[in-house]
């Protein structure tokens, strides 16, 4: 039994040997394999892109796998416990178009371009400053994003051990950075496609099991009894809903800007879209991430509504324990007896642990190749730059200690995560759609753009922290302020682009889309094309905005 | 050389460097997916009979348990009927 106990809620952790044993042998096997891999990994691009040499399977189960970090396990349960079914508006607007978009329009740029890095793209496409303006932007929010990840795995050995917050922190950064220095970092894209595996092995019989005990989908409606939670569209005429925002609020906010900048740009899941074989194999990597993605909608937001019934003032006050964030490890330990339970947390030890390496990584090889390469040490031999990323490496796991306690100041780490989303990802995913899209857009007008959206967002940040603006609910104030810095980034862009020189079309062959050769990837088989691909998990996605209206 | 084809040179890179991780991967999932399974089966049988009233009077450590020994079969099977795993091997015959 752990201190939870204590705390006088009503959920107890029944943890015991079987649970250790569980995540030890998890722990062996991810250090064992980083290690078999590491004396295979001579060159950067092995260690970064595993070669170039996966199957569309296995980029896309760890495409998947990458972005199951801590945001979608905790952050989507805490969000569902904290505005309803509303939630799985991440998944059925926001993430499942974007996913497509990705596939059948950013990838082909991103593959034949081949760069390791937005602000690779950012150089060719605009000038030296644009690229290193987002690469500092890129590795302070990596670092930022490593803090959630490290804040989520403590919170799991809180529940498991009983300890208090930082010595969690603590003992969570000791074992990362031991993760990361024997080598697990060699093995993320297998550990990645592992732990999709391990995490819906442990959601699926939580979901079910809670479900059968609450009485189903019409019994959970009547124990949480809040009428309001169970709608994902049916309020949105009105501010009258739990996330205050209307559906227009949503589509642009959250559907377009915050979900098309998230998956464009993000080139931490990127990256592993890149590492497929070929092109049609890369193309069809979100793709084949996004039918289960639709699944999670349902994996990772009910146990954040089935919380409710067992924690009914869960997020109402009572400190840190009895945060929103707790959802999906109250739920697991209320339901889940030992053994499964092991098994629960082993996958959610798991996700956390790669989502801050994965996090790391993106920092590293952002310091190494567009930062130290670019500016301080551009011609030393290959090894050096490897060594850079371990030293990078380490660093970040220690900055990352200091970032996990940001989290304290927000409800749940949903709202903090869509706020970072907005101030950094929204006006890049602007200069990026500008640049792809209109050649007539310069170099100085992408800086000035990405330099003055960015700015936006800071600044309508400052004002709803000084109360000069204010919404019903923080996660209305996300989707809006993503959508401003957008619009600001946009048409800033546009008018210096208009005012300054472009480049010759000549330089921008295979940066823009008019000028760009399409290689269309050779597929024969018919059920492995992007278009059917596409249009089948966007029509699911329709059925469930309707079955869930 | 202008400078911009210096930048591309040192971000070209072989396309191929040869490295076949499919097939490990999914022995790897395997592996532990049956580890675990195997795990949960015996502590369902053999462990105290107070782990069934967690959940509805139910042994999910048994149940799950047998569930994901079933998954960890499939998933092993799928590996090596793999037809990357029959070109490697024929690739080595010749």
């Amino acid at each position: 039994m752990s201190g939870l106990t204590l705390l006088q809620l009503k959920v107890s952790v029944d943890e015991t040997w079987v649970d250790y044993l569980i995540i030890v042998i998890y722990f062996i096997f991810v250090l064992g394999i980083g290690a078999m891999l590491r004396t295979r990994m001579r060159t950067s691009e092995d260690y970064f892109l595993s070669g170039r040499s996966l199957p569309s399977w296995v980029t896309g189960l760890a495409f998947l796998g990458a972005n199951l970090g801590a945001l979608e396990i905790l952050g989507m349960g805490a969000g569902a416990a904290q505005y309803g079914l509303m939630q799985a508006h991440f998944y059925w607007i926001g993430a499942i178009p974007a996913m497509v978009f990705v596939a059948l329009f950013m990838i082909p740029f991103y593959y034949g371009s081949r760069v390791h890095s937005v602000p690779g793209y950012l150089k060719l496409r605009y000038n030296e400053a644009t690229r290193g303006f987002n690469a500092i932007l890129f590795a302070i929010f990596m670092i930022l994003l490593s803090g959630i990840n490290m804040y989520a795995m403590a919170i799991v050995f809180q529940l498991l051990l009983g300890w208090s917050l930082t010595a969690s922190i603590i003992l969570s950064a000791v074992i990362t950075m031991g993760y990361i220095v024997l080598g697990g970092l060699s093995s993320s894209i297998y550990n990645e496609v592992l732990q999709f595996f391990l995490i819906t092995l442990g959601l699926v019989p939580l979901v079910i099991f809670a479900l059968i005990d609450v009485g189903g989908w019409a019994g959970l409606q009547e124990a949480v009894n809040r009428e309001e939670f169970f709608h994902v569209w049916a309020d949105t005429g009105s501010t009258e809903n739990p996330m205050a925002v209307r559906w227009f609020g949503i589509v642009l906010g959250l559907g377009f800007v915050l979900s098309f900048g998230y998956w464009c740009t993000d080139f931490l899941v990127v990256q592993r879209a890149l590492a497929a074989e070929d092109m049609a194999a890369s193309q069809r990597t979100p793709l084949i991430a996004a039918f289960p993605k639709l699944l999670y909608g349902v994996l990772a937001i009910f146990p954040g509504l089935i919380v409710l019934t067992i924690v009914p003032n869960l997020g109402q006050g009572g400190g840190e324990a009895n945060s929103y964030n707790m959802a999906i490890p109250y739920v697991m330990a209320n339901y889940f007896p030992t053994g499964m339970l092991g098994v629960g947390l082993t996958a959610l030890l798991a996700a956390f642990m790669s989502g801050m390496a994965g996090n790391v990584t993106a920092f590293n090889t952002v310091w190494t190749y567009d930062i130290y390469r670019s500016y301080i040490r551009p011609d030393a031999p290959d090894h050096h730059y490897v060594t850079m990323g371990r030293i990078a490496t380490v660093v970040g796991v220690l900055l990352s200690v200091g970032t996990a306690y940001i989290v304290l100041g927000f409800a749940s780490i949903m709202d903090y995560v869509q706020l970072l989303h907005g101030l950094f990802l929204a006006p890049l995913f602007g200069t990026f759609l500008l640049g792809m899209f209109w050649r007539r857009t310069t170099p100085w007008g992408g800086f000035a753009g990405l330099v003055s959206g960015t700015g936006a967002g800071l600044v309508l940040y400052g004002m709803e922290l000084w109360g000069v603006i204010t919404y019903g609910a923080p996660m209305a104030g996300n989707f809006w302020r993503a959508w401003w810095a957008w619009v600001v980034c946009f048409l800033i862009t546009i008018a210096v682009s208009l005012m300054t020189r472009p480049k010759e079309d000549r330089e921008l062959e295979g940066l823009v889309y008019g000028l760009t050769e399409k290689k269309e990837g050779e597929e024969h088989a018919w059920y492995k094309r992007p278009w059917i691909l596409a249009a089948a998990v966007l029509l699911i996605t329709l059925a469930l905005n309707i079955i869930f209206f | 050389m202008s400078e911009q084809e210096a930048y591309d040179e040192r971000e070209r890179v072989p396309e191929h460097s040869g490295t076949s991780h499919a097939l490990a991967i999914g022995f790897y999932v395997a592996a532990i997916v049956l580890i675990f399974g195997t795990i949960l089966v015996l502590y369902g049988l053999l462990g105290p009979a107070e782990q069934s009233q967690k959940v509805l009077d139910f042994n999910i450590n048994l149940w799950w348990g047998l569930f994901m020994i079933a998954f960890g079969c499939v998933v092993l099977g799928m590996s090596l009927a793999s037809p990357r795993r029959r070109a490697a091997r024929q690739n080595r015959g010749q």
